[in-house]
């Protein structure tokens, strides 16, 4: 009987951003925006680091020092979660990050904006600075990635040539199958 | 050059999804001149203007 192995499925980068994270990262956001209206920032730390870990399953500390950020910053409740969590660089694991920061890829540059518009207001000059190192960067990782392909190419185009070397007429896989029958 | 904010950000976050580490690299940068800049708004306006 022919033995097959399926190829490994490429696992994809970061969790889905639908369904049941995106509620969980709404009822978040909902939740501390009261709480913020109402405890102290100690107490908002604390409770919000629970309500993180039961719904994460991950022991997550939310330093109380991040509260008073928060307190200043003015996103609509279902959008800052994600934004917020990663400017004030909160002490949470990757996975609460992807889950934070998941579906709200609108709300992240919503608040790229804002920092950016923040930044540009008090200092307007550095417009054109910001704009050469951004694309300066963009050319260097476009630059990066097409080096990598090139290689990832040259090196798949070696192995081509020594399997047509190396190889007899089957593939191994086919001898491989046969062996079992 | 218009002064295109939004774009800008675009491109910051494009960058974001194909290389972390550049951005991160980007984003300190703009929290420096965000702290310089809040810090003395005279003095890098007019240094600027004298390079």
């Amino acid at each position: 009987m022919a033995k097959k192995t399926a190829p490994p499925t490429p696992r994809p980068r970061g969790p889905s951003h639908t369904g049941p994270l995106y509620e969980i990262t709404e009822d978040f956001s909902r939740r501390f925006e009261r709480l913020l209206e109402t405890k102290s920032q100690a107490d908002v730390a604390r409770e919000l680091g629970s309500y993180l870990s039961v719904k994460l399953g991950e022991p997550i500390k939310v330093d109380a020092s991040s509260i008073s950020h928060l307190r200043s910053v003015k996103y609509p409740s279902s959008r800052w979660a994600g934004p917020v969590a990663e400017m004030y660089k909160w002490p949470i694991p990757p996975i609460a990050r992807d889950l934070l920061e998941g579906g709200h890829r609108e709300a992240r540059l919503s608040a790229t904006i804002s920092r950016l518009e923040r930044l540009l207001d008090v200092n307007p000059t550095r417009y054109e600075h910001l704009e050469t190192l951004i694309e300066g960067e963009a050319l260097t990782v476009e630059g990066e990635l097409l080096s990598n392909k090139a290689s990832a190419a040259l090196r798949g185009e070696r192995a081509g040539e020594q399997g047509v070397r190396g190889a007899p007429s089957s593939s191994t896989q086919g001898d491989k199958d046969d062996d079992g029958e | 050059m218009s002064k295109d904010v939004v774009e800008l950000a675009r491109k910051l976050e494009r960058l974001r999804e194909v290389d972390i580490e550049a951005y991160e690299r980007l984003s300190r940068k703009i929290d420096e001149y965000l702290v310089e800049s809040i810090r003395a708004p005279g003095d890098v306006r007019e240094s600027h203007h004298r390079a």
